[in-house]
Parts: structure tokens; sequence; C-alpha cells
């Protein structure tokens, strides 16, 4: 029997399995019913979705951040408004935001398609470093009309920018090149008990960046940003394959990588959740490797300023929060992290986020 | 099944397409979730703002379907954990349940199992393919590819 044959009795003995149509679902009878229901706010919808991403995603980071394997409790979530019934209020919303404010006009909600952290590259504002990586809920909601594949999971959003009607945020960028393509993508439990995630690349991913900082800085932005939802370490092919040579230098990626793999060819300051805002502050999460784990920062024209030590410095990475007052930040203020050099105690290995671009975050949190 | 203004009612669409959708669910699932899943589309597809205004319900119905069996999928854990619990269910369960067959499609990814069934049990081009499930035609060739080396077992 020819393989065609034997794929089309597969299905035929798959296909004899399929039970009873389910019952029309009676709860969306009319569309009069569903213009007559109140409206969700998208402000409200967006919250929780971000709030929750970032709860799920920070102890990921924190815990990736250690080399600790995720429990198996975590759980994992992806267009949450499809199943967010009543959401408690969010403390605050946030002025200025750069993203898109929804039609009122229309008379259907709208409705939350996909909501995840996508990593970010910048240059450190002082040039005196490596590019850094700050993360930021991006948001697909069902009135972009995008196919959901292009969204399915962070690392599909963030090799499909191009395609998407996304903004990235001032002083930002993507490191992995437009013609990079997630062709499939496997989820498997290992026997070491860590969720993996194999990413099946194009051949274009072979290419890298162009040159070899690039390269680190395109993988590390990959890596980042598929290592969320429940995913602890993550593996790449290219038709099937494992990758022996990456990049112009070739670098291996035959093995599993996660957050650590790579983290020393980036900017020792990195942020690993999008800032939250709450009524009364910002709080700022990430990690760092910097002379006596002793971070700066401070609201650029603003009073606000101080220091907060990371859990480990001096040779290794550790993990820092702080949080910081709203109040005297105007709208369109930038937060700005950093070291101060050794030599004349000027800022170095700056990051620079827009506190603007914060997402919600609920009460209690 | 055509109302005064030519135009399906949401019922009217759903009882022409339901067998046929979870069919396909039922390749892409499996066949205890396959009722879910075209359920949570059908809902999804129905309070979609574009939903009125959609020309082919029935392709914008499979892509639905897709999407909600990738959000499945993802829910790894608890897809083992009722995997695990398969054997009390078949007892209850209205069909016949075969194993064999399970076990060579869970070797799939969703996405081959969707280019797989419509290629091969719905007869559609590779380009209408790539159509219902928002993908390239090259993604439906290397999905197929793929999915036959996955297959060997079971096409040796």
């Amino acid at each position: 029997m020819s393989n065609e044959k034997k794929i089309r009795d597969l299905l035929a003995r798959m296909v004899s399995m399929t039970p009873p149509p389910p019952p029309f679902p009676e709860e969306t009878l009319t569309v009069t019913q569903r213009d007559e229901a109140p409206r969700r706010n998208p402000a409200l919808i967006f919250g929780v979705a971000a709030a929750t991403v970032v709860a799920l995603a920070l102890p990921l980071f924190l815990m990736n951040r250690d080399g600790q394997p995720l429990g198996e409790g975590t759980t994992t979530t992806t267009t949450l408004p499809e199943t967010t019934t009543a959401p408690p209020a969010p403390t605050t919303t946030v002025p200025g935001s750069t993203t898109t404010t929804p039609d009122t006009s229309t008379t259907h909600p709208e409705e939350l398609v996909a909501a995840w952290p996508v990593f970010f590259v910048q240059e450190p504002a002082d040039d005196s470093g490596r590019p850094s990586l700050v993360p930021f809920v991006m948001y697909i909601t069902d009135r972009d009309d995008v196919p959901f594949a292009l969204v399915d999971s962070p690392e599909d959003m963030l090799v499909n920018l191009e395609r998407l009607p996304l903004e990235i945020p001032e002083g930002f960028y993507s490191a992995v090149p437009e013609a990079v393509e997630i062709v499939d993508k496997e989820f498997e439990r290992t026997s070491a008990g860590l969720n993996r995630v194999t990413l099946d690349m194009n051949e274009a991913f072979l290419d890298g960046a162009g040159g070899l900082l690039a390269d680190f800085t395109m993988l590390n932005q990959l890596i980042f940003t598929a290592l969320q939802m429940d995913i602890d370490e993550v593996v790449f092919t290219v038709g099937g394959e494992p990758v022996e040579q990456f990049g112009s230098e070739g670098i291996s990626l035959v093995d599993p990588v996660d957050a650590a793999s790579f983290r020393d060819e980036l900017n020792p300051i990195v942020l690993t959740s999008p800032v939250t805002a709450t009524e009364t502050e910002y709080a700022v999460y990430g990690m760092a490797n910097v002379f006596e784990a002793t971070l700066a920062y401070r609201v650029a024209d603003t009073a606000i300023e101080g220091f907060v030590t990371a859990t480990c410095g001096t040779g290794c990475w550790g993990g820092f929060e702080f949080k910081i007052p709203r109040a005297g930040v105007p709208a369109g203020s930038f937060l700005e992290i950093f070291t101060h050099s050794a030599e004349d105690g000027s800022p170095m290995n700056t990051v620079r986020i827009p506190l603007d671009t914060a997402i919600p975050k609920l009460s209690g949190n | 099944m055509i109302t005064a203004t030519g135009v399906m009612d949401d019922e009217q669409v759903y009882r022409l397409y339901a067998r046929e959708l979870t069919e396909y669910a039922t390749t892409l699932v499996g066949p205890f979730d396959a009722a879910d899943v075209v359920t949570e589309s059908c809902l999804r597809a129905f309070r979609s703002k574009g939903w009125p205004e959609v020309t082919n319900r029935r392709a914008y119905l499979y892509r639905t379907v897709l999407s909600v069996a990738n959000d499945h999928h993802r829910s790894t854990l608890s897809r083992r954990l009722r995997e695990m619990r398969t054997a009390e269910r078949i007892q209850v369960f209205p069909v016949e349940i075969d194993v064999d067959v399970l076990r060579a499609v869970e070797r799939l990814s969703v996405q081959q199992r969707s280019a797989v069934y419509l290629t091969y049990w719905a007869d559609l081009s590779p380009d209408e393919v790539a159509a219902r499930m928002g993908i390239s035609t090259g993604a439906v060739k290397r999905h197929l590819a793929r999915a036959r080396k996955r297959l060997g077992e079971w096409l040796a």
C-alpha cells in the first residue's frame, strides 16, 4: 500500500472516532443579545491579561535565573479574555499609553486574541556596552484580523512583527531578521522534568543577524521571548535537524538553551518582566551582573532616583526589583537604570524604558 | 436553510458545518475533546466583530477550530493527564477508540495534523490548505513532509 493510501487509512480510522457534534451553543442565539450585553472595557481585559501574563512570567524568569526547574503547578495561559468573566477592576489606567485606544463607537466588544510579553533590544544610551533586552506586552485583538498562527505564542509574535499591527516602543528594535520564520514548534516534557519547546526554523535562521554580537542578540531575544508560559528550555532545529552552525561564527545550538546560555553577551542590566503600574507606583523587575550588585535608577527630568541591590553581582547574575512612586512622574517620562563608571562615576550600561508602556497591575497581586 | 434576506443565521450555519468541524477537530485534538473545541470555536467565531461580514464562513470556522486546537495543544500537562485517564473514559465514550491510531496521530503537531487532514481527507490543494490554515503554501508542504517523516513507523 502506498504512503498516501496508508495516510488516508489512518485518517479514516481517526475520523471514525468522531463523536456526535455538540449541540448549538445557545448562549449566542442572536446578535441582538450580544449588542445588549454590558460592554467589557478593553482596558480591563488588557489589564487582566497583561497582569496575569506578568504574574506568570515573572516567577519563571526568577526561577530560570537561578537555574531551578519550574514546578508542575505553573499555569499555561494564552487567550485570557476568552475565558475571563467579570474581571476585578484594575487599580489604575496608564495615562498616555502607547497602546492603541479601542474604537468605542462599535457595538461589539473587542476580544483580545493574544497578549504576550515580547522582548525588544535597546542599545545602551551611553554606548558603554552590549545591547539590552526589555519585554513589553504586545496584544492583538479580533479587530486586528490577523491569522492566529502569527500570534500563537510569544515567539510567533516576535518573528511575525512586520506582519502585525504592533508598535515597537521608541528606542527599541528587533534583532530578528524579517526573513526568519518559525516553521513548526513542538512542546514536550523532558525526562528531567523540564518543559521544552522545539522551534523548527526556516533556513534564513541559520544566517543569523549579521555579525557575532548581532547573532547573540538575536538568539537572546528569541530565547527570552520563548521562555515564557511554562517553558524552561528551547531547542532550535532547521528542517527537523539540530543546528550545528548558526550565524557568522558557527555557534552550535545542538543542545537545549535557556536564559543563562548567552546572557553574558547582553548588557549587564536586563529587564525580565514588563514594568507594571498600580495607582500609586511602578514596579520594575530585572537581572543584572554588575559591580558589587549595585544599580542606580532615576526617572529622567524628575527628582526620583535611588539605588537597588541585585541578589548577586561582580561576576554573577542576580535578580533585582524595585518600585518607584507615580506621583511626580509626568506622562512621557523615561526610567533609566544604570551603573556608575569606576573611573569617573558617569552612568554606564544604561537601560532607558518609557514608563508609558507600563501595564496595569491588579490590586493585591 | 436560508432566511428571507438570503443570509443564514448562526444556528443554521452551525447545523450545516457542525459535523465536518467535529471530524476536523477530532483529527486535531482527538475524540475526547473534539466537541469542546468545536463549541468554543463557534462561540469565538459568532462573537467576533468581523463574523457578519465573513464571506466564506466554512473556511473561517476551520481556521477558528485550528486556533482553538492550538490553544488546546499548548496545555501539555492537562492533555497528558487526560490521556492517562483514557482507559477509564473509553468505557463510557460513544464511539470505539482506536488507541493505535491515536498514538500515531499524537506524534504530529496540530499544524501537521491539520495539513494532513485537509490534504488527504478533504482533498484540498496546497493553496487551499494554506488559505484554510492561514499559513503559506510552502509551510503547508513542509508540514506535510515532516508529518510523513514522523509517521514513519505507521507508513513502514
